[in-house]
């Protein structure tokens, strides 16, 4: 990783009720970077993936929860800094997309009121079994100003796009300066491309490269 | 995946036998298998670490005339106890379901901790102004740094979210009172604990401690999960992919490995029963949000009106109980009336029987309710919804937390209170009932 150059770090949560497929998800998008052989320190760069966009280098710091959602103490540390969010619940599992609205509310009480958030609604492959109507979803979406994807982890259907749609609505948010830089705390900003800088290390003292 | 297949057991079994003609018996018990399906791990886990029950030694049981350290010992007697409960099988199970269900040990170290974290807020949020609250706050300040000392890092968590969350972190007056001492070891508290880099600040310093310690069991999980979905099960050719079973096993080993290194304490066995009380809180996120509403309103620069009384029961979270209404008093009747018949209702035919019914009332502060019976020396479910229903609503008028309520239906639910504890609590209880009626009259 020592050699990857990057513009930005943005910080983006997975969240929702546990068993709907995040992890998968997350493996499906970023599952190249994976390092098997860091035992000890296992995952440190698990869950970065860097992409490109408009010639920017963006390097995306995914956090899972993964069983992490039960303990309410972590919660604040989880959220913090975090510039977006893939709310996801299960097509096939209407109690998980019922508890959407308190994992919104829990989402809005510790993050950053300007994040990007995408309803996700997973297992698209188990489409017989759909007791989540999309149109319903998709209201609900537009009347809390959220992005909307069906995705499927297990054939990757959507999975890249929903990560590239909300990395790129961070990323036109930021470069809009439509919010004020200093509240979004992930986002690494470095005027010379290169994760060793010392500017870079001051600003940032969460998304520091390893 | 982990589940041992008889024909493994069977080949491994031949293959011992072979072993033994060769006259390598010694060699034998590197093959066994029998561990594999081994629940027993942690047999009598709460053997290995003790509370004495000394009668010699007086304790105060108020929370305002515990020391930090000695909190800090109890709350890791409690973790230590519930984190040696969770066996090899029982981590297992949580990679391969990703739930809680038939997982009563993890869910119960769940719990313990985030009973902790709600604690911690009610304790915060109990008292009626701004200096006061503060004093709370720095006392759970120093509880964090004894825990962080011990190494408990679990409890440490569970003590630090619950002072981060953003019911306390919200409270503008309270941080004002808070000195900057404070504030900057709870700084330093929050980067230790810090998620960034994976919780890297946390693993460098829980990787430095030698000898006892308990891990923050909720990020140790996570690995585990995240090397079950990023490794793949089977590598070319159909071959199981050893490594990531080495590696699973690594990591559940060490968690397991831990439970042997008991921690040096000197519990108290009243304290630890009245703090297992206090943890078993039922509070919503909501409703502690409202309290911290009520604390200190929104927008509001004045200070809110505060009694002008201190609250008389400055008795573990007794005070705390925002006025239940209706629905949530249903929903806990609802949910306590499960757990009694879970626990008492013997042949499953919808009655308890009448000595039941008697010795679960004794163990509420409302003995005083008439119950209506339609069957000889038998209790339905509606009746003793009914009966805890009347009750719960005359004890709120009472300026009686629900709390008291919940926290026996836990007691009956786990079974483990012992009668004289229970019996001086509620004499407790009791006597801040009288004295609430009469300051009211």
């Amino acid at each position: 990783m020592g050699d990857e150059s990057y513009n930005f770090v943005f910080k983006v949560v997975l969240i929702g009720e546990s068993g709907v497929g995040k992890s998968n998800l997350l493996s499906r998008f970023t599952k190249n970077e994976f390092n098997h052989d860091s035992r000890t320190t296992i995952g440190v760069e698990f869950s970065t993936r860097t992409v490109q966009l408009d010639n920017f280098a963006i390097k995306a710091q995914i956090w899972d929860t993964a069983g992490l959602e039960r303990y309410r103490a972590n919660t604040s540390a989880y959220y913090r800094g975090a510039v977006g969010a893939l709310l996801v619940y299960d097509i096939t599992k209407h109690l998980t997309y019922e508890s959407v609205e308190r994992w919104l509310k829990e989402l809005y009480d510790h993050a950053d009121p300007h994040m990007v958030v995408m309803l996700v609604g997973n297992k698209s492959d188990l489409g017989t079994l759909k007791t989540v109507p999309t149109e319903e979803a998709k209201d609900f979406t537009e009347k809390n100003g959220l992005l909307f994807m069906e995705t499927s982890a297990l054939d990757s259907t959507n999975v890249e796009a929903a990560f590239q749609e909300v990395l790129t609505a961070i990323h036109k948010k930021v470069a809009s300066r439509e919010v004020p830089r200093v509240s979004i705390t992930a986002v690494t900003l470095s005027s010379t491309i290169g994760p060793a800088s010392d500017a870079q290390k001051k600003r940032s003292t969460c998304c520091k490269n390893l | 995946m982990f589940r041992l297949h008889s024909s493994l057991s069977d080949s491994m079994e031949q293959f011992q036998d072979l072993i033994r003609d060769q006259g390598q018996e010694r060699l034998c018990p590197l093959l066994q298998t029998k561990w594999i399906n081994d629940r027993h791990w942690s047999q009598k886990p709460s053997q290995r670490i003790k509370a004495n029950s000394s009668k010699k030694r007086k304790v105060s049981l108020l929370f305002d005339h515990l020391e930090p350290i000695e909190l800090a010992e109890h709350l890791t007697y409690l973790e230590f106890k519930s984190f040696c409960r969770i066996s090899f099988a029982d981590y297992q199970n949580y990679i391969r379901s990703c739930c809680m269900k038939d997982n009563p040990m993890m869910e119960r170290s769940i719990t313990l901790c985030n009973g902790i974290s709600q604690w911690v807020q009610l304790m915060v949020l109990s008292r009626p102004t701004a200096q006061l609250r503060a004093e709370v706050f720095t006392k759970f300040i120093h509880v964090a740094q004894s825990l962080h000392l011990m190494h408990n890092f679990n409890t440490l968590m569970a003590v630090v979210g619950g002072l981060c969350h953003s019911s306390i972190s919200r409270l503008k007056e309270t941080s004002l009172h808070v000195s900057h001492e404070v504030t900057k070891v709870l700084n330093e508290m929050t980067d230790l604990l810090s998620s960034c880099r994976n919780y890297d600040n946390y693993r460098q310093a829980y990787s430095r401690c030698a000898g006892f310690k308990i891990p923050i069991l909720g990020v140790h999980l996570k690995d585990l999960i995240s090397v079950n979905e990023a490794m793949s099960d089977y590598v070319e050719d159909n071959k199981v992919n050893v490594q990531k079973l080495q590696a699973l096993y690594n990591h559940i080993n060490e968690l397991i490995q831990l439970q042997q290194i008991t921690p040096q304490l000197d519990a108290n066995k009243d304290l630890v029963h009245l703090l297992t009380l206090s943890l078993d809180l039922y509070y919503t996120d909501d409703e502690i949000y409202e309290l911290s509403y009520t604390r200190e309103p929104k927008n509001s620069k004045a200070p809110p009106a505060t009694p002008s009384r201190p609250p008389v029961v400055v008795e573990w979270a007794s005070g705390v109980a925002p006025k239940p209404d209706p629905k949530t008093i249903s929903k806990h009747v609802q949910r306590m009336v499960d757990s009694v018949f879970k626990n008492y209702d013997h042949d499953e035919n919808g009655y308890i029987s009448q000595g039941d019914f008697e010795k679960i009332a004794a163990s509420f502060p409302f003995s005083f309710c008439v119950m209506d019976k339609e069957k000889e020396g038998l209790i339905s479910r509606e009746e003793i919804t009914a009966y805890f229903m009347r009750a719960s609503v005359i004890c709120s008028k009472l300026g009686l937390g629900f709390l008291t309520v919940q926290y026996f239906v836990d007691r009956i639910q786990w079974g483990d209170c012992e009668e004289q504890v229970m019996c001086s609590y509620l004499e407790k209880k009791v006597h801040c009932v009288v004295s609430i009626m009469q300051t009211a009259s």
